[in-house]
């Protein structure tokens, strides 16, 4: 015999609704804690991969404004060809934005890869430090 | 209705839990394989993905010097040709008549040896076998020949001895040079070369090695008079070059032989000139391979131009096997041709058609995989050990680091994008042998 309150459909519906909520509500930092977790790795090289080639970009530019040859300009060349993996880091990053992170759960996985790499507490202490 | 609503429910959960793991699984994280076997196809409407990338890589490619492979070629006359084949298998280009060209440069091993150094006189066989065989050791790896003598190649061996400046030929014949083609030039060089095509024993060294062009003269005159005297090969250099087989220059053995080794050797349309030229397809991982080469491996700072080298002498710090040019396991390569010491542990950029065929690399065929060669480039510590080295050893690997590091040096490459420059370096591969007569065709053909 079913309760009288279960055969209400507003009730049951309602119920139903609200435990939904609470369950997604719930799930959801889990399912962030788990992207974060998933991807951290690949997301953490593509950090540095990019920065790492923005760096080179920087470098072979400067070079070819001091001393411009066909050398410093293929140079320069390749710095721009080497900037695509930054292309792969905003597209990685933009769909782990369309996958639920936010802005602050990037920066903390950003953070996570440099800090990866800090052999010692200067590095950690040269990202955080203000400067002024 | 209710049952059709209990089987939807969970077929419709399964379905989401699906699509949520296929969508938020990395798709890098595919097997090398899958990623191998994906062609792509510059597509309009995908400008800013992969068809943006095939852009990149068409035009890096042409901007630095790729050509296709027909313009390469210069032509020659097929019956030179053919004898020079002949030539190139016969051992009486060597003073004591037991080595060939061919001995050492062989089609299993992409015209190279397979084998760290060298064996030349003394050896026998191929391969392993000719490695234990104990002939004579040449401190170098063998180069291989593809595109050797082609328009634009003219800078021969690992240390560059032979080089084309100006118009003019550079060698160790000085002054006396026996032609303005550097590719005749070099093809003087292995048969007066100790060890190589010349024994090394006490009548040699007291009759012959005294480092004058005149004995290098004397030996190439004997030489040619033995092929001259050769029934089949004499009577088809005498036929081709209109002269008397007693009358037998070795001008004419070096011209058929560079002849030969120029066409036979030729570079052909690899899968990259059909990606370039006629929108040939291309896998995902040759793409990300082609975009490191030109971009962050920054390979083509030293592989550039037509052939993949830019003909100028570089350093990277690979370990170094066998006794070495100088003795106590080290070589210090371009510096023994020019004696100036900034020369120290340079070798020629070695051009990277067949590269994947032409294992062992480096100078000294220290290294097996290519994978490691393209590692030496930028982590050339993680391929040594250097607490099984002898302080020698060690010293002299500083000395090459200190070089090496003033190179322009890729970024650190994961192995994944080691391999990926691998698949890419594969569509360099050709097969010589899809167009190329065998020397009796070509005989033929002549007549």
């Amino acid at each position: 015999m079913r309760s009288k309150l279960l055969r209400n459909k507003w009730l049951s519906h309602g119920a139903v609704l609200i435990a939904g909520i609470a369950i997604g509500w719930l799930a959801l930092p889990l399912w962030r804690d788990g992207l974060m977790t998933w991807h951290q790795q690949r997301y953490g090289l593509l950090v540095e991969q990019c920065d790492s080639a923005m760096r080179d970009h920087l470098q072979a530019k400067l070079q070819a404004a001091n001393a411009p040859s066909r050398e410093t300009g293929m140079a320069l060349y390749a710095g721009e060809v080497g900037l695509i993996v930054c292309q792969d880091y905003d597209l990685y990053q933009k769909r782990l934005l369309q996958w639920g992170l936010s802005e602050n759960e990037l920066a903390q996985m950003r953070l996570k890869a440099i800090e990866a790499r800090a052999d010692d507490l200067d590095e950690v202490v040269a990202t955080h430090e203000i400067r002024f | 209705m209710k049952s059709a609503s209990r089987f939807l429910l969970p077929v419709s959960g399964a379905l989401l839990l699906v699509s949520v793991t296929v969508s938020a699984c990395d798709p890098t994280r595919r097997s090398d394989e899958q990623l191998r076997s994906t062609p792509i196809e510059m597509s309009d409407h995908d400008l800013a993905g992969d068809g943006m990338r095939l852009a990149v890589l068409r035009e890096a490619a042409l901007k630095n010097g790729f050509v296709p492979a027909e313009s390469l070629e210069i032509p020659g006359d097929p019956a030179r040709q053919a004898v020079g084949g002949l030539i190139f298998a016969s051992p009486l280009m060597s003073l004591n008549g037991k080595i060939s060209c061919q001995d050492c440069h062989l089609d299993q091993f992409g015209s190279a040896d397979g084998l760290p150094n060298a064996i030349g006189v003394g050896g026998t066989g191929h391969g392993v076998a000719r490695m234990r065989s104990g002939g004579g050791i040449l401190p170098r790896n063998v180069l291989p020949f593809w595109g050797r003598g082609s328009k634009g190649f003219d800078t021969f061996f690992w240390d560059s001895r032979v080089r084309l400046v100006d118009g003019r030929v550079i060698s160790q014949f000085g002054d006396r040079a026996p032609s303005n083609d550097p590719m005749i030039v070099a093809v003087h060089l292995p048969s007066v070369e100790v060890r190589e095509m010349i024994a090394d024993n006490p009548q040699v060294r007291d009759g012959l090695v005294d480092e004058s062009v005149d004995i290098a003269a004397q030996i190439h005159q004997t030489i040619a008079r033995r092929f001259g005297a050769d029934a089949t090969i004499g009577q088809q250099l005498a036929r081709t070059y209109g002269v008397r087989r007693d009358a037998m220059e070795f001008a004419q053995i070096s011209d058929a032989l560079a002849q030969f080794i120029r066409h036979r050797f030729r570079i052909q349309p690899t899968r990259l000139h059909r990606f370039v030229f006629d929108r040939g397809p291309i896998s995902r991982t040759e793409l990300n391979g082609g975009i490191l080469f030109y971009g962050r491996g920054r390979c083509a700072a030293c592989h550039n131009g037509p052939y993949f080298s830019d003909f100028e002498s570089h350093a990277v710090a690979f370990p170094q096997v066998g006794f070495g040019k100088n003795g106590f396991g080290t070589d210090e390569g371009r510096f023994n041709v020019t004696l100036n010491p900034d020369d120290r542990f340079l070798f020629r950029t070695p051009p990277l058609y067949n590269v994947t065929k032409t294992s062992p690399y480096s100078h000294s065929g220290s290294i097996v995989r290519i994978e490691d060669a393209i590692v030496s480039h930028f982590d050339p510590l993680r391929l040594v050990d250097t607490k099984k080295m002898s302080a020698r050893a060690r010293a002299d690997l500083y000395q090459r680091l200190g070089v090496a590091a003033r190179e322009t040096l890729p970024a650190q490459l994961t192995d994944q994008e080691v391999r990926e420059l691998v698949a890419f370096l594969r569509m360099l591969d050709f097969d010589p042998n899809a167009s190329v007569p065998s020397t009796g065709a070509m005989l033929q053909r002549a007549r």
